[in-house]
């Protein structure tokens, strides 16, 4: 189960927004009462909320980071190709 | 007049002999001649079925030589034969093959005009007529030659269009088509088409080189303006795989943790899987957490067992390193007993995906829960050791997370470090052997999978003490698996319980719980070899008692089924005895048997009328049944003496010898007031 998306909130969401959002889910009725009950108490107590942070969400920060931003510092080359004969059928 | 008539009939006469024979245009001259002479119906009925006839036969030599001109690819010449052939019998199936013969010519027109418009390099115009010529044909080499003419022509847009829907294999097309594709900025499939050409020519290869450095500067220029990264992503590892240009590693990198999080949102876990699971030497907690979250996702989603199981046996080891790691579980919360509420929550989360499985039936999450269980318990005492210090608190993960990341060595230095940590030796070894090289050896003993266990054991332990352990506690499971469905490898897995034993009696109560709960003779033979083993390499009290007892019973089922005597028996229950002289089994079957064997042995003695012996065996004898058995002969001999015909002299004589005999034996049994009776009564007469 994962209540972010029962009730389409995201990682920032504060009470005042959870609130708006389970009664947002109630009336669209996309997922039963029970899973927005569930939804919303899972999300309101913050040791389950830290749980399904855990799980939900990915930081990919981290291991980006750990490269130096990418600079291309190399001259281009001069796109000049030429056709090569020798694959032709008569070469 | 007369001359008239002879000259018409007999040209008549010979028409008819002709048309008779089938010979219809001579027949039909001569009909003409004749109608001339005379105008007759019948002659001109014979004149059309002659014009007709002719006609077919013509049709016939026609269609013959347009065949022949056909097979010479003479077509137009075969096209003027079916045309006249047409003309005449105004067939409709001649119509056919004219437009077919003329369709064709046209299109060898085409081709031809197209040959010497590519000839005369006019490249743009050779791709015209081809593309005419295909719409004629649809033949694709007719797309072919167009492409490759446009591709001269440096119509590359154009080009690729055509290359795209042809999938051409010969390497002069494979040729074109990438050059066109790289003329147009497609340096990446260009390079994958030219991929598919065998040929390794040096001018090729170069071209091949300078797309390849373009592709790098394209993705370069691509990576700082587009958020492509999928595409970046596969171009650049593609490059770097083929070329392995080292400048792109980064890039790549940085790009494919970018389409991970894209695939994160998407929820395409499997690809995510794919990108991750070749696993770096070593791994930064984010990573561990991607590792974690990604196996959860998978196994969550998986719709098969297969899928769930391939998932669910890596879950423990990424998602219990993950919710232990520190940097990652510092962020849950900034209280201690916070942080350790939502570890636990996510451990339960875990466990009860893997529960959930095993629910449904699937066998191998069974095995994932043994696993679990396992892991969670050991990266308990790991945290407990290392998790709080600075210099250790990177050593908290699972055996298996810990022998895939090169950690096990550096675990097993801080449990030997830390013995006094642990609640007994064998909790010690238990935890560092399952960090060791017998770790995976273990963790099969534990799901019950002996023979993989015991096939999985390390070749070489080199006097690790935890590998030691595990390599014993295996041999020694094995073995009783061994001994329960009765394979005979018993030496190899018991001659080194002794060692064990010493670390846990533990060990050799349930052996000795086993031997003594068995009573089938296999049972027994194999137990007993087994107890003999550990009982000349380690003899303890409570081996020796349960060999004895092992023995005694076998003794006694060998001797019931007749695959023993008396004496071999007598023999085995004394063995036992000496091993523990408390054996009531052996002793009670003892007794029994010595008396077994005075009975025989008195049998013996009376039928060779040895009274004397059979006097001394009752006498000596502890069993009242020996005696009882003494004087049943006895009583049965005196009564056939008394009651046999021969001179009372002889009875008296025979009578009274009994009498000392029973009376030696015992001197108040009933038999002597009997045999006194008999003599008194032969007396008397």
């Amino acid at each position: 189960m994962n209540p972010y998306k029962i009730l389409n909130i995201d990682y920032h969401a504060d009470k005042r927004e959870i609130i708006e959002a389970v009664a947002l889910a109630m009336r669209e009725k996309k997922f039963s009462v029970q899973e927005v009950a569930i939804a919303q108490k899972e999300i309101m107590n913050p040791m389950t909320r830290a749980a399904h942070d855990f799980l939900q969400f990915i930081d990919v920060k981290p291991m980006q980071n750990q490269f130096a931003l990418i600079k291309q510092q190399k001259k281009k080359i001069v796109f000049d190709l030429n056709r090569l004969s020798n694959f032709d059928e008569n070469s | 007049m007369k001359k008239k008539n002879k000259s018409f009939e007999s040209i008549l006469a010979r028409a008819e002999k002709l048309f008779d024979r089938g010979n219809y245009l001579l027949a039909e001259k001569e009909f003409e001649k004749a109608g001339k002479i005379e105008k007759q119906n019948n002659i001109t009925e014979k004149l059309k079925t002659c014009k007709k006839e002719t006609e077919k036969l013509k049709v016939k030599d026609l269609i013959k030589r347009a065949r022949k001109y056909n097979k010479k690819k003479q077509l137009r010449n075969a096209l003027e034969c079916f045309e006249e052939a047409y003309k005449i019998s105004k067939e409709d199936s001649f119509c056919e093959r004219i437009e077919d013969l003329n369709r064709i010519l046209r299109d060898s027109d085409i081709e031809k005009a197209a040959r010497n418009a590519e000839a005369a390099g006019q490249y743009q115009k050779a791709a015209e007529l081809y593309e005419e010529a295909f719409a004629s044909s649809k033949q694709d080499a007719h797309l072919l030659k167009r492409a490759l003419c446009l591709v001269r022509a440096k119509k590359y847009e154009e080009a690729v269009s055509v290359f795209k829907d042809l999938n051409p294999s010969d390497s002069c097309s494979l040729y074109n088509y990438g050059f066109a594709l790289a003329r147009v900025g497609q340096y990446y499939k260009c390079l994958k088409v030219w991929d598919d050409i065998a040929a390794q020519a040096n001018d090729f290869l170069e071209q091949k080189e300078v797309v390849s450095s373009i592709l790098a500067d394209d993705i370069f220029d691509r990576f700082n303006s587009t958020g492509d990264f999928a595409r970046l992503y596969k171009e650049g590892k593609y490059l770097l795989d083929s070329t392995g240009r080292q400048d792109l590693a980064e890039l790549v990198e940085y790009c494919k943790y970018a389409w991970i999080k894209e695939l994160w949102t998407d929820e395409q876990y499997e690809t995510i899987w794919e990108l991750v699971f070749d696993f770096p030497a070593t791994v930064e907690p984010a990573i561990i957490a991607l590792y974690a979250k990604t196996c959860f996702k998978l196994a969550q989603k998986s719709k098969t067992h297969t899928q769930a199981h391939t998932h669910l046996s890596n879950l423990p080891m990424f998602w219990l390193t993950a919710v232990y790691n520190r940097e990652l579980s510092e962020k849950f919360s900034s209280e201690a007993k916070e942080r350790e509420i939502i570890r636990q929550n996510l451990i339960q989360m875990a466990e009860a995906l893997i529960k959930k499985e095993v629910d449904s039936g699937d066998e191998n999450a069974q095995t994932a829960l043994t696993y679990w269980n396992i892991d969670n318990k050991l990266i308990e005492y790991i945290h407990a050791l290392a998790g709080d210090r600075e210099d250790t608190a990177h050593l908290v993960c699972t055996p298996r997370f810990a022998d895939f990341f090169g950690k096990a060595t550096q675990i097993l230095r801080l449990i030997k470090e830390n013995k006094a940590f642990f609640e007994n030796t064998e909790q010690y070894l238990t935890t560092g052997c399952y960090y060791s090289t017998a770790g995976q050896s273990m963790y099969h003993l534990e799901a019950r999978q002996y023979e993989k266990a015991f096939d999985s054991l390390p070749e070489v332990i080199d006097g690790d003490e935890f590998a030691t352990y595990g390599m014993l506690k295996v041999k020694f499971f094995y073995g009783l698996y061994c001994l329960e469905i009765g394979e005979r490898q018993l030496r190899q897995c018991f001659d080194t319980v002794p060692a064990l034993f010493d670390i846990s009696s533990d060990y050799e109560k349930k052996l000795i719980e086993k031997a003594i709960d068995s009573y089938e003779l296999d049972e027994l033979n194999r137990y007993e070899e087994v107890l003999n083993i550990i009982h000349i390499k380690r003899p303890s009290k409570e081996i020796k008692d349960a060999l004895s007892l092992v023995m005694s019973r076998r003794a006694i089922e060998m001797y019931n089924k007749n695959l023993v005597n008396d004496k071999t028996l007598n023999i085995i229950l004394q063995k036992a005895l000496a091993l523990n002289p408390k054996n009531e089994h052996a002793r009670v079957s003892l007794d029994d048997t010595i008396v077994d064997l005075e009975i025989i042995a008195l049998e013996r003695a009376i039928g060779k009328n040895k009274m004397n012996k059979a006097c001394n065996i009752a006498v000596e004898s502890k069993s009242e049944k020996v005696r009882s058995c003494f004087f049943e002969f006895m009583e049965d001999i005196v009564k056939a003496m008394y009651e046999m015909d021969i001179e009372d002299e002889k009875k008296i004589f025979f009578l009274q010898d009994t009498y000392k005999w029973c009376a030696r034996v015992n001197e108040s049994h009933s038999i002597l007031h009997d045999i006194n009776g008999m003599l008194r009564s032969l007396e008397v007469k």
